[in-house]
């Protein structure tokens, strides 16, 4: 019966509805069923659909209307009901904490480092389920749709009708038709995405999105069948909705070819675990390069990366012992001098760039397939020659190196 | 009750503006919506004594008959109350154009009631006349 109407006239029924919410609930139904048949009439009497002021020209505001009821009817005068008031309240209360607090934590942690995206990521999480359980647990099992009674629910849900109603009908129908289908996807391919992401493989990520995306859809369905399920739902849509645009973002400017998936492990890459600087081989930290030339002598290098930015490692030499010493100070001469004895006195330390190691003979007859050690003598690079700053031959094939700017 | 007001005021209040007030409230007394609300069970149990109807068409057939000042929600909830009384009986019926509408109509008690009602109005009514007759006269 209620479901018929739309717009203003649903929002003057629900605000008669709530002025007469002390009413037992039989009595309260059978009258609210003559108020929805009436105003089905009166909202015929317009031409277009009546707007929240034409229909408060005619009947007088909802609070009069709900009077004249009352008095008419011989109702006893409105008590007041905390009670009842208080649930949807408190519920309404607990759900906007939910849908503000969990978020607001968990955007904090992915601002963040690795280990605060985990922690604030589990706080944000505990505090929406907690405070999303707690307003379900308000209700205490009548109907969801109390919160709309409240005042503020009342307010907010005439605000968000008048938005609606802005949009046309028929884009209203499409966005719902097509835009929440592709929304669950989007939502559940973008959260279980993340969360998989951080294992660092792309094929559990892609695993991860399908499966977010399979769970979100079923939610989705769930949450139709069970208003309740909004306490959840909504703190968790306002987290997708701030992830979603910055993880197409990042997609977009990090300009991969391989799509969502490929530039969700750049994300992962730089949100997560391998946000460390420095130099990387294989998986391991680089803390000193040795350079040979061809005839097995040590050199002395600047080293460069393909866009000709410096490939700085922290300076390790006495330097950093002098309680004056930026010990934040990066240098990109290879082989950094490092500290052979006297750690941590400024007068007694020695430090040496010789190479803590025998470099192995080089391979003699494979020059086009240099390995990761030393290259093999034969060419003709000067010892001791300083190199200009081009590019490296670190980039050959066979060698893989993960390189991150030290900041 | 009416000439009781009138006849009070000037004794109690001397000064203008409390005859004035209590004028306002004589005037508002005989507003015809005020005066609509004694009566308005006998008018809606006589609208109903021709024919059955639902809310609406009770609200237009008062309309029509020159209750022009009667408030939706106070026929709504006059049904209400006589139903409750155990003087009307309620059925749902199907309508082309909407909704399921909700008919309300005199039973026996409210048949009594009616005939009742019109034999109080029609001697308040008959006294009142003769009362403003012989005041005119």
């Amino acid at each position: 019966m209620n479901s018929t109407l739309t717009g203003p006239v649903a929002t003057y029924l629900a605000q008669v509805r709530a002025e007469l919410s002390d009413l037992p609930p039989g009595e309260l139904a059978d009258v609210l069923d003559d108020v929805s048949g009436h105003l089905t009439e009166v909202a015929a009497e317009f031409e277009d659909e009546p707007t929240a002021a034409s229909l408060q020209e005619r009947l007088g505001t909802p609070q009069q209307y709900a009077d004249e009821l009352r008095t008419a009817a011989g109702y006893p005068p409105r008590k007041a009901t905390p009670k009842e008031k208080t649930g949807g309240e408190t519920a309404l209360r607990w759900g906007i904490a939910a849908a503000i607090v969990g978020p607001f934590f968990v955007v904090i942690g992915l601002a963040n480092g690795t280990e605060e995206t985990l922690f604030f990521g589990v706080i944000g999480l505990i505090a929406l389920f907690g405070a999303a359980y707690l307003g379900v647990r308000a209700l205490r099992g009548s109907n969801p749709e109390v919160v709309l009674e409240t005042r503020r629910g009342q307010q907010a849900a005439e605000s968000i009708r008048g938005m609606l109603d802005q949009v046309p009908p028929n884009v209203r129908h499409e966005l719902v038709t097509i835009g929440q289908p592709v929304w669950w996807v989007a939502r559940g391919v973008v959260g279980g995405g993340a969360i998989f992401a951080m294992s660092g493989a792309s094929a559990v990520t892609v695993v991860g999105a399908l499966a977010g995306a399979a769970v979100s859809v079923w939610i989705g369905r769930k949450t139709q069948q069970d208003r309740r399920w909004l306490w959840y739902v909504v703190p968790l849509n306002v987290i997708a909705t701030i992830i979603v645009p910055i993880w197409l973002a990042f997609s977009f400017v990090g300009g991969t070819s391989s799509g969502v998936f490929g530039s969700g492990d750049d994300y992962s890459a730089s949100s997560a675990s391998y946000r460390e600087s420095g130099l990387w081989l294989d998986g391991n930290q680089v803390d000193n390069i040795y350079p040979f030339d061809e005839q097995g002598r040590q050199v002395k290098v600047r080293l460069y990366d393909q866009s000709g930015n410096p490939i700085n490692l922290p300076v390790q030499d006495c330097r950093i012992n002098t309680p004056e010493s930026n010990t934040d100070s990066v240098s990109n001469t290879f082989p950094q001098r490092t500290i052979t004895d006297g750690y941590g006195s400024s007068e007694n330390c020695k430090d040496s760039d010789k190479a803590p190691f025998v470099p192995p003979p080089a391979p003699a007859t494979t020059p086009a397939t240099p390995s990761a050690t030393p290259t093999p003598p034969g060419a003709s690079v000067t010892p001791g020659k300083t190199p200009t700053p081009t590019p490296p031959t670190s980039s050959k094939p066979g060698v893989t190196l993960t390189i991150t700017p030290t900041r | 009750m009416c000439s009781s007001v009138v006849g009070r005021a000037p004794r109690d209040r001397s000064e203008g503006s409390g005859l004035a007030v209590h004028l306002m409230e004589v005037v508002e007394a005989m507003d015809p919506s005020q005066l609509l609300k004694g009566v308005l069970d006998l008018a809606v149990l006589a609208v109903l004594r021709d024919a059955d109807g639902y809310g609406y068409d009770v609200l237009r057939r008062l309309r029509a008959a020159g209750l022009e000042d009667v408030a939706d929600a106070s026929v709504y909830g006059t049904l209400r109350r006589l139903f409750a009384a155990g003087a009307l009986t309620s059925y749902v019926q199907p309508s082309e154009e909407g909704p399921h509408r909700k008919y309300y109509g005199l039973n026996k008690t409210g048949l009594d009631l009616l005939a009742q009602s019109t034999k109080t109005w029609n001697h308040f009514a008959d006294t009142m006349s003769v009362l403003l007759l012989e005041e005119a006269a």
